[in-house]
């Protein structure tokens, strides 16, 4: 059934994907997903898709703050630490890893929800300014704090466990399931009261507000729940290596979830996937030119916003309805 | 061959919301011609298409100045052949002084005649001279409007585009504004009214246009404009006819609509 | 108390540099409404560039001169090729354009020189000192800083007071559209406040280059200091900027000397974030409401 142009009862418009065709051919390719990780994939390509599947956590995370509440934040990557090392600080300390995850996503959150409250006062650049101010407090007290974080040095990570010890193969299942879950929760958000609220607040401030929506709460929610989720993301990166230190969640980290969602479109689900996965394949595949990695990465951006605004879901659109309306 | 023509306008606005349907006006040297119509009529998106300042508009139609295509000059060389807006809402310079802000309107003249063009200008607007270091955002409204004709006049215009000169001053104000436009005219530069004050304008103009949903719906001397029943019910406020029931009836319907 | 002085002092000639880099920072945002991610990098590659024409043997004075004119070009060419289009796809796109040319300089300056230090000691740095007051001195680095920097507002302020051009800078910064229709080509006159606040950038990181190394990353916290420093006078106000740059540094090279170096440079963060709560519009800047 494919989605008529008309919605007719709130049932369809509340339905989850816009045509069952697409949430079938999701569904193949996640249990294809799932195949490939389970049995087939080589190691180096299971974590890869480890990597993706959390840097599609992340993104979306950072996609529901910037992309449906219109708040920049150049300070996301600082949210992935605090997730990280909370939850490491704990795991070592002896608690489940899904405790310490989830742990790692609150504290993560109650941190974005703190760092909303300025944007409540702050538009555009000064928003930009504090938040990459965040950003690089965060960075020096982690490289300070050595008693908490070990400093420069950064914290051991032990194996990750739930009753056995998992292989990396089930950690990317696990990885895999919980970004699935996220996609919905996400999806199924931005289509509820609170998405809407939210761009509301994008589109039109004063507006939203004169409409009843509370900015107070609305604008420190969107920073929290976009937080919490790229912490979870963070939480769960610690365990595809075995330490972790401040370098691993600097600016240009920041800056890299930045491009993804710009990449992949703006207030978009399927973008930030579409963005995730194309930096974090870039990253690992073009490991022999390392050194213009970043030029290679900050000319898709510059290309991307003068040819394409809408990102890859844009480019996806267009060549959707080009067939749709084929032969015109 | 009149100073400055437009030829069937049209315009729209991101490429599907037309503004402008046909719009075709003529202005002679010292004429001042009226534009009156209701809100969203077109009145100010007609005065920013003569001045360029809508990116690739008009879609159709043409503009000539002195017989020469203009429109697709930027506004820049439109001013620079001798149009010139005081565009609605006065727009000073808030943060520049009286003195930046007529240096400012002399953008494209000739640097030579600085001195002359700003003569020119305090003998129209002898107050300006007296406050000539103030910032313009101190200055009463009045004044900035002063201040607004004077900064258009500074580029030695052959036509002088109004958008709204009356449009929140106080009554005496807004007289003394319009006798100073008067003036103007009779030094022979075009003046283009966009007004919403419409017994004024047509006191002062010679020639009106009536513009409604883009289009001239009526275009007249004043004098049949004054005495056109439409008009003068829907611009100039005044009554027919007294109902007998002694209260206004609903809607008259416009024979030109 | 001497000592005091002396560091009051010093913290003004590190202010300076910040006071330099903020000030284009805000003549970039008043004319266009961009927040410059790459201004501290259009710099370090113009700084880079005065090193290069110096090795090939150029003098000292045509090799700044050039550096100036690749800084002016640069700035001027980023705003009409790449942000005047950037302008059309709303703030984000904005904010990101200018972070991707970040990535972009800084990632070719580092593949091309390669991320080692260099040392470029031009004659700005002989060791000399100046004698201020009795036991307060000046390394005569920071006399030339604080010289050229003087120097240099001064010219600007007569610039924006009594030319053509800066009137009609001033003008755009207070109507854009207005400005327009008295006839300025506004996106010139954009590119051209691009290519003055580049050249004062470039002129920042000259000055700086001999107290630091000569690398890549040089100017990134520099960066970061003016943005405080911009922020600390208002992001829209001149006089606000060079005032929050001597601020940043004098208090930053105190808290250096009286608490600690450790967190000298969080010292910036903290001030913004405690100023953003207190007066969003800054020291000097009014409060400006928009309508809807």
């Amino acid at each position: 059934m494919r989605r008529p142009d008309l919605v007719r009862d709130y049932a369809e418009d509340l339905s989850l994907f816009e045509d069952r065709r697409w949430m079938a051919l999701a569904a193949f390719g996640l249990v294809g997903l799932v195949v490939f990780v389970a049995a087939l994939a080589p190691d180096y390509a299971v974590y890869v898709t480890t990597r993706v599947a959390l840097y599609v956590i992340a993104a979306i995370g950072l996609n529901l703050l910037m992309g449906y509440a219109g708040q920049i934040s150049l300070g996301h990557a600082a949210f992935l630490a605090i997730g990280a090392y909370t939850h490491t600080i704990l795991y070592t300390k002896g608690a489940p890893l899904l405790v310490g995850v989830l742990v790692g996503a609150i504290v993560a959150g109650a941190f974005g929800f703190l760092v909303g409250i300025p944007s409540l006062r702050l538009e555009g650049p000064y928003l930009a300014i504090s938040t990459l101010g965040f950003q690089v407090a965060v960075d020096q007290l982690l490289g300070r704090w050595e008693a908490l974080t070990g400093g420069r040095m950064g914290l051991p990570v032990p194996a990750p466990e739930i009753f056995v010890e998992l292989s990396p193969r089930v950690y990317a299942l696990l990885c895999i399931a919980i970004a699935a879950l996220v996609i919905v929760a996400t999806y199924n958000l931005t289509r509820s009261r609170i998405g809407r609220a939210f761009v509301a607040i994008r589109d039109n401030e004063t507006a939203a507000e004169a409409m009843g929506v509370d900015l107070v709460i609305y604008k420190t929610m969107a920073f929290a729940i976009s937080a919490a989720i790229t912490g979870l993301a963070g939480a769960l990166l610690v365990h595809l290596s075995d330490s972790i230190n401040p370098s691993n969640f600097t600016l240009l980290d920041s800056i890299e979830l930045l491009v993804m969602i710009m990449v992949g479109g703006l207030a978009s689900i399927l973008g930030s996937v579409l963005g995730a996965t194309l930096l974090v394949t870039l990253n690992h595949t073009l490991t022999a030119f390392r050194d213009y990695q970043a030029v290679a990465i900050g000319t898709i951006l510059i290309l991307v916003i003068l040819f394409e605004p809408m990102g890859l879901r844009g480019r996806w659109l267009r060549i959707k309805t080009y067939f749709k309306a084929w032969p015109f | 061959m009149s100073l400055l023509s437009a030829e069937r306008l049209e315009v729209f606005y991101n490429r599907y919301v037309q503004v402008l349907r046909g719009v075709s006006i003529q202005l002679e040297p010292g004429q001042i011609v009226a534009v009156l119509g209701p809100n969203g009529a077109g009145k100010t998106t007609l005065i920013r298409t003569l001045m360029g300042m809508i990116d690739d508009q008009p879609e159709r139609g043409e503009i000539l100045l002195e017989g020469a295509r203009i429109d697709r000059l930027d506004t820049s060389e439109r001013v620079g052949r001798g149009l010139a807006c005081v565009p609605e809402g006065r727009e000073v310079f808030a943060d520049l002084t009286v003195r930046e802000n007529l240096l400012m309107g002399g953008w494209t003249a000739p640097r030579r005649d600085t001195d002359a063009n700003l003569a020119r200008v305090f003998e129209h607007f002898p107050r300006l001279e007296e406050r000539i270091a103030q910032r313009a955002g101190t200055l009463s409204g009045g004044e900035q409007q002063m201040l607004a004709i004077g900064r258009a006049l500074m580029s030695a215009p052959k036509v002088l585009l109004l958008d709204e000169p009356s449009l929140g001053l106080a009554p005496i104000v807004a007289k003394e504004i319009f006798t100073i436009l008067a003036q103007l005219a009779e030094r022979g530069i075009a003046l283009l009214l966009v007004e919403q004050n419409a017994k004024r304008a047509l006191e002062l103009a010679s020639y009106g246009y009536i513009l409604e949903s883009g289009r001239v719906v009526l275009a007249a001397d004043t004098a049949t404009l004054l005495a056109d029943d439409d008009v003068q019910e829907f611009y100039l406020g005044a009554k027919q006819t007294e109902s007998k029931k002694g209260y206004q009836r609903y809607k008259r319907r416009r024979r030109w609509a | 108390m001497d000592l005091f002085l002396q560091n009051v002092l010093n913290g003004l000639s590190a202010g300076s540099v910040y006071a330099l880099i903020a000030i284009g920072l805000v003549l970039i945002y008043r004319s266009s409404g961009v927040l410059h991610f790459a201004h501290g990098s259009f710099a370090m590659l113009a700084t880079f560039v005065a090193f290069e024409l110096h090795q090939q043997g150029l003098g000292l004075v045509p090799a700044f001169l050039g550096a100036a004119a690749v800084a002016f070009v640069l700035g001027a060419g980023t705003f009409r090729l790449l942000l005047d289009r950037a302008r059309e796809g709303g703030s984000h796109a904005v904010v990101m354009m200018t972070i991707a040319l970040f990535m972009v300089v800084e990632g070719l300056a580092g593949a091309t020189w390669g991320s080692d230090t260099k040392d470029f000691n031009h004659y700005f740095s002989e060791p000399g000192i100046v004698t201020v007051a009795e036991g307060v001195f000046l390394s005569e680095h920071n006399a030339w800083i604080n010289v050229v920097t003087c120097a240099l507002v001064l010219l600007l302020a007569l610039f924006f007071r009594f030319t053509r051009v800066g009137i009609a800078m001033r003008a755009v910064f207070d109507n854009e559209v207005a400005a327009e229709l008295m006839g300025v080509r506004v996106r010139r006159l954009h590119a051209v406040t691009w290519g003055i606040a580049s050249v004062l950038a470039a002129v920042a990181g000259l000055l700086l280059v001999p107290k630091v190394f000569l690398d890549p990353s040089m100017m990134f916290a520099p960066l970061l200091k003016a943005f405080a420093a911009a922020v600390l006078g208002g992001l829209a106000s001149i006089p606000g900027a060079i005032l929050g740059g001597w601020l940043l540094g004098v208090i930053e090279t105190l808290a250096g000397a009286y608490i600690s170096t450790e967190f000298q440079a969080s010292i910036a963060f903290l001030i913004i974030i405690a100023v953003l709560a207190l007066r969003p519009e800054g020291l000097l800047g009014r409060r400006t409401v928009t309508k809807v």
